[in-house]
């Protein structure tokens, strides 16, 4: 039997029982077998092959009698009738005048049924099984890649389908390039196709539905080169799903423009409407967006972690749209005359790199970037850091309280007329794992720009009121008298700061400073 | 009772009328005129099973006069369920008056000559899946094989689960086949039948 057909799964086994039983016990068994119920299905076909005394061909008979052990079927393959060939050979004819259209009805089957398939229509002439239906009988044949489809499901679905419109016609599936029992050969000799590929010539063309598979094929494709005009409107759209499988789909070093531009010489107009070319929307997501691209470039290390975040840049910054910060307030903060601005403010509104050089007590830190941080721009945040990490590497915070209580003498002598750097970042910080002592009150956070400022504004003066976002900043007109009586004071020449003078630093209670919190009594 | 096991298979078959499903009756009756004894013995015991249909005892008798009979398997026979109940009985009508088709006098054809045979009838089962015609014929020897001729024209005219009554000419009828012959009309009966009667 070599180069014969094959019956080694219940699909083909039940291709080669066609013509030899009933097209409904046909159909009703290929039913059994795409659900599932391959055993019932072999024992419903064996029953009625038995009953009956249906001949049948060598190779179908000993396959028969092979899934029937298989299903446990419990009929002795000696009641089967001996093996023969078809007493009468059927007769197929193409064309049965007044008969329904089975065509159409082929053709109104869903498209994602038919996708990669052709199929053929024929009408059998002579009757099948011991209970035959009338006469002529239709049967389509299908020939499909079984790597796509499967034969059983996809028998039962088309059977179920042309039923449903009325029409009771045995769908035959076959594999296209496999040989055939001599019923479909004969079947095939008389048949006309009905559909080539997915939607062939019968239909009149390529027919699109919105739930096609093949949309987002088209759409996943965007980095494929171009194809011909002429090949999209040849192609079934069934292979189109095929040949491109949704796998090769990524080809990053591929330009995106590709997907967009329709190619060189192709008309926009040949294309048809199966494969439209993506349009997109500039309101929605990019379809691409999800692509990986290129990562950053590598940003310039930072000086330190806790920067890192301070450092992502605000490329131009816009001094009067910000909420109101030091800048702002630096004039008063920093009573620096300058001869060319008075009041001190021209920075603020035009960012030269002249007004970038600005003396190191210009408080500027939130507009340097981190990388080229000056001495005193990162200073504060560097001390701080320093300030923890000599804290940890001296081991006072697991050294007995009593160890860490400081000399008197140790105390860095107060100049209120230039206080150190280290006079603001070296509080002292609150006993840490400490049980036995009572704890201090919260220290008043720093204010470190209270702590550079040599002549804090008075109390009674009032606050510049805070700009809303987005407002500019302007100076009222007490504000600029303020302003003039205050620099003319500082021309004059720089009055000592009055012991016990309000002011809005909260300096110490001893006057060393600002930002020196009072230690407890009993810690002393 | 000294039926044959043909002729309890028969009657098993008629009181399982609208319990199995028409397309496998119409089978197992058409196996039964063919002499496919194997094949009843081996589907009716799982059907019967698979679709849950419960035999009373004088069923349970009928089926293992037949399919015990024929080597069904035991275990099988003791697992069908226990019947509960009476079916409930189907709507059926007479149908419009038209003259009968030429499926129906086709089977006319070939019952009226059978020894045994003294009525035909139809009605026309109503139900959730549509219309469906029930030929009705009371008497005949070897009834099994009238039931396979019947249903097999009734096939090759389009009718693909054909359900055709061979009834007993004496006895009493199911409660199916109670409300079909009371639906049906009648299509011929035979003059042995008519003196009978008058």
């Amino acid at each position: 039997m070599s180069g014969g057909p094959t019956y080694e799964s219940t699909h083909q086994l039940l291709l080669g029982l066609a013509g030899h039983i009933d097209d409904d016990l046909l159909a009703w068994v290929r039913e059994l077998a795409a659900v599932g119920e391959e055993a019932r299905a072999v024992s419903l076909a064996t029953a009625g092959i038995a009953a009956g005394r249906i001949p049948l061909p060598g190779p179908v008979r000993a396959a028969l009698i092979e899934a029937g052990h298989a299903a446990r079927v419990g009929i002795d393959p000696a009641e089967l009738a001996p093996a023969a060939e078809l007493p009468v050979a059927h007769r197929f004819t193409a064309s049965v005048p007044g008969a329904p259209d089975v065509a159409s009805a082929v053709r109104a089957l869903p498209p994602r049924q038919l996708q990669g398939t052709t199929v053929h229509l024929t009408w059998r002439l002579t009757p099948a099984g011991t209970a035959p239906g009338p006469l002529p009988h239709p049967v389509v044949i299908v020939e499909i890649d079984p790597a796509r489809h499967s034969g059983e499901m996809l028998s039962y679905l088309m059977a179920s389908g042309l039923t449903r419109s009325g029409v009771h016609a045995s769908v035959e599936v076959i594999t296209a390039g496999q040989p055939l029992p001599a019923y479909h050969e004969a079947a095939l000799a008389a048949a006309v196709p009905v559909l080539h590929g997915a939607n062939g010539p019968g239909a009149g063309g390529p027919r699109v539905e919105p739930g096609a598979v093949t949309e987002p094929v088209r759409i996943v494709r965007p980095f494929d080169e171009p194809e011909p005009a002429e090949e999209p409107a040849a192609e079934p759209l069934g292979e189109v799903a095929a040949a491109e499988p949704l796998g090769e789909v990524a080809a990053p070093d591929e330009p995106t423009e590709e997907s967009t531009e329709p190619a060189p010489g192709e008309p926009s107009a040949a294309e048809p409407a199966v494969e439209p070319e993506p349009i997109l929307d500039p309101g929605e997501p990019h379809p691409f967006a999800d692509v990986p691209l290129p990562p950053p470039p590598p940003r310039p290390p930072a000086a330190g972690a806790a920067l890192s975040a301070l450092s992502d840049p605000i490329p131009e910054p816009d001094p009067l749209s910000d909420p109101l910060s030091e800048p702002l307030l630096a004039p008063l903060l920093d009573p620096t005359i300058r001869e060319d601005d008075p009041l001190g403010v021209d920075h603020l509104v035009s960012r030269s790199p002249a007004a970038d050089e600005a003396p190191a007590e210009q408080p500027a830190a939130e507009s340097a970037p981190a990388t080229g941080a000056g001495p005193v721009e990162t200073a504060e945040n560097v001390l701080i850091e320093d300030s923890w990490a000599a804290e940890w590497e001296s081991g006072a915070w697991a050294m007995p309280l009593d160890e860490l209580r400081p000399e008197p003498d140790r105390e860095p002598p107060a100049d209120p007329s230039r206080p150190g750097l280290t006079e603001q970042v070296t509080p002292p910080q609150p006993q840490r794992h400490g049980f036995t002592q009572e704890v201090p009150p919260p220290a008043p956070p720093p204010e470190p720009r209270q702590a550079r400022t040599q002549v804090p504004p008075p109390a009674s003066r009032p606050e510049p009121p805070a700009p809303r976002r987005g407002e500019p900043t302007r100076l009222s007109d007490a504000d600029r008298e303020l302003l003039a009586r205050l620099q003319a004071e500082l021309v004059q020449g720089r009055k000592p700061r009055r012991p016990g003078a309000p002011a809005t630093g909260r300096p110490g209670a001893n006057g060393r400073g600002p930002n020196r919190p009072e230690r407890p009594p009993e810690a002393r | 009772m000294t039926a044959t096991p043909e002729a309890a298979c028969h009657e098993l078959l008629l009181r399982l009328a609208d319990r199995l499903p028409d397309e496998l009756l119409w089978r197992l009756r058409d196996w039964l005129a063919a002499g496919g004894r194997a094949a009843l013995a081996s589907t009716l015991p799982k059907e019967l099973l698979r679709n849950r249909i419960g035999l009373t005892d004088d069923e349970m008798e009928l089926l293992g006069a037949c399919a015990g009979a024929w080597g069904a398997a035991p275990r099988l026979l003791d697992a069908i369920l226990p019947a509960v109940g009476v079916p409930a009985v189907p709507v059926f009508e007479p149908g419009e008056d038209v003259p009968p088709d030429p499926a129906l006098l086709s089977v006319l054809a070939i019952v009226r000559d059978r020894p045994g045979v003294t009525e035909l009838r139809q009605a026309w089962r109503v139900g959730p899946h549509g219309r469906q015609r029930v030929v009705i014929i009371r008497g005949g020897d070897h009834p099994w094989e009238i039931t396979a001729t019947a249903q097999r024209i009734l096939r090759a005219h389009g009718d693909r689960t054909p359900c055709v009554e061979v009834l007993p000419p004496n006895g009493e009828p199911t409660p199916y086949h109670e409300a079909a012959i009371i639906g049906s009309t009648a299509l011929w009966r035979s003059t042995a039948a008519e003196r009978t009667s008058a």
